[in-house]
């Protein structure tokens, strides 16, 4: 029997892009698993994703060491769910997903009274993924969206009928509450109503990690020689995750992009440091820093330490510490032009909050890989570098 | 994710073709690698299923969506093109991304169905 009742097309975007929080993650694919329709959406919304990548990506990456990375990563052993658990489907009632999770994890659902008429069977989740239970409905009894075991999101029915105001939702229909209109689900019917809730995403979105933001545009950059370790694989990422450019300087989302627009200019392909930026570059000696904009202000602009590549050009490190995020780039000097080789996003030095930082490290090593990979010999050394500084970097 | 974004490169090297899937990867592995969330997958070793799934037949037609859904990427308007790649690409969820560009969570919500519509009902489709 085909569901009637199907997930918010923005919950499935969600879903496809991989950032919902886990528990609401499980009720999908429990509700993928016994609805085509939902499923066929899924997978085109994933091709619509992967289209994308392909878009933004850019440089190209030496592929093949790209695979062995990746094969080393697959023989540390990977969270591999059992494929079939008898014991944990029992009688078809828990979807598949969900069966296999359970039996993955060898734990068993255990029922406790809730309330009257109600029980629930909660399922262990990781830390951060929001909260999943079974609740079995006396015939009769409401749903309580938000309770003690928290709000509830989602709702999968597995047995019985649950009704609200969108009318019967029976097994393989979704109650997709995260539009907050006021839903008050009762089990409708003779039998008791069983179903997946889940909840929790704001708890969950505080704990997710923030995905570093990655500016790549290093058209002429090969990663040759660097790809070992983890700062190469976070070194990919800032090739691969080439966010538009056209955002960062059409002063984008970003608060901070209006100032990127007085730091860098594009030249054909090219982005190319201007203003403080530039000036920067030109004369500040590595490990100094200077306030970014000559009116004064809390940000701040660095230089961190000078090399030359292995074309022979010098290439300088940069941090920028702006007011809400902290960037940190590679610009070389071609021609009469500091051209940036890659400007990233970087967890602050210092967090501004009592929490720790959450991970986010990557960005930086993706700089250290990126230096690893263009620098020949050492960092120069301070007289050289003042030298090359006094001569306006002609040697 | 990184893991995931390897993944991605990879595949689209070695099969040139499947990038649809790759965003599954990506999920499953940022659930996996970043927040330590078990991989929900709807069906019994998705990738394989999948893949076993498709005879030439079907990698026709695999082919045939994979163009619609391009151009219904190209048409897609600005707004709900932006939103997309911030879920997609980012990973942003709809409450970062509606902090990030100063909206209310119901127009991120609705420029994301929006771009849903027009992947449902996609102008070139072949019915």
């Amino acid at each position: 029997m085909k569901p009637n009742h199907h997930p918010f097309p923005e919950t499935l975007i969600s879903y496809a892009s991989g950032t919902l929080p886990g528990a609401l993650s499980g009720v999908i694919a429990c509700h993928l698993s016994m609805c085509s329709e939902c499923a066929d959406h899924v997978r085109h919304l994933e091709m619509l994703g992967g289209l994308m990548l392909d878009r933004v990506e850019g440089a190209s990456v030496d592929e093949a060491s790209a695979g062995r990375q990746e094969a080393q990563r697959d023989t540390e052993g990977r969270i591999r769910l059992v494929e079939n658990s008898s014991e944990a489907t029992g009688d078809g009632l828990l979807p598949d997903p969900l069966a296999r999770y359970l039996g993955g994890t060898g734990r068993k659902l255990t029922w406790e009274q809730a309330a009257e008429g109600v029980e629930q069977a909660p399922v262990s989740l990781p830390g951060g993924s929001g909260s999943m239970r079974l609740l079995r409905l006396a015939p009769g009894q409401h749903l309580l969206t938000h309770d003690r075991g928290g709000e509830i999101e989602l709702v999968l029915v597995l047995q019985g009928v649950l009704s609200d105001k969108a009318g019967d939702h029976v097994r393989g229909d979704i109650l997709d509450l995260t539009d907050d209109a006021g839903h008050q689900p009762v089990a409708a019917g003779d039998v008791d109503c069983i179903c997946l809730v889940a909840g929790g995403a704001q708890q969950a979105d505080r704990i997710r990690p923030a995905p570093p933001r990655l500016i790549r545009l290093l058209p002429d950059v090969r990663f040759r020689d660097y790809w070992s370790g983890p700062a190469a694989m976070a070194a990919s990422v800032a090739v691969v995750l080439g966010l538009g450019l056209g955002w960062l300087l059409a002063g984008g989302p970003d608060a901070d992009a209006v100032a990127m627009e007085d730091l860098v200019r594009t030249d054909g392909r090219r982005l190319v440091a201007r203003g403080p930026l530039e000036s920067a570059l030109q004369s500040l000696p590595s490990g100094e820093e200077a306030a970014l904009s000559p009116e004064g202000g809390t940000a701040r602009l660095g230089v961190t330490m000078t090399f030359r590549n292995q074309a022979g050009d010098y290439c300088r490190q940069y941090r920028i510490e702006a007011s809400s995020h902290d960037y940190s780039g590679i610009a070389c000097r071609t021609g009469e032009e500091w051209a940036v080789k890659i400007h990233a996003l970087v967890p602050p030095r210092i967090s501004a909050s009592e929490q720790p930082v959450p991970a986010g490290g990557e960005a930086e090593a993706a700089i250290d890989a990126a230096i690893g990979s263009l620098i020949s010999g050492n960092p120069l050394a301070v007289e050289d570098e003042a030298r090359l500084r006094e001569k306006g970097w002609t040697e | 994710m990184f893991v995931a974004w390897r993944k991605l490169r990879e595949f689209s090297a070695r099969k040139g073709r499947v990038s649809g899937r790759n965003h599954a990867l990506a999920r499953n592995f940022r659930m996996d690698g970043v927040s330590k969330r078990p991989i929900w997958h709807p069906f019994p070793s998705e990738s394989e299923t999948m893949d076993a799934a498709r005879g030439s037949t079907e990698q026709t037609q695999f082919q045939q969506e994979r163009s619609e859904i391009a151009s219904v990427l190209e048409q897609l308007p600005f707004e709900q093109l932006q939103i997309i790649e911030l879920s997609f690409v980012d990973g942003l969820t709809q409450s970062e991304i509606a902090a990030k560009l100063s909206l209310p969570l119901g127009a991120v919500k609705s420029r994301m169905r929006g771009a849903f519509e027009m992947l449902r009902f996609r102008p070139e489709r072949e019915i």
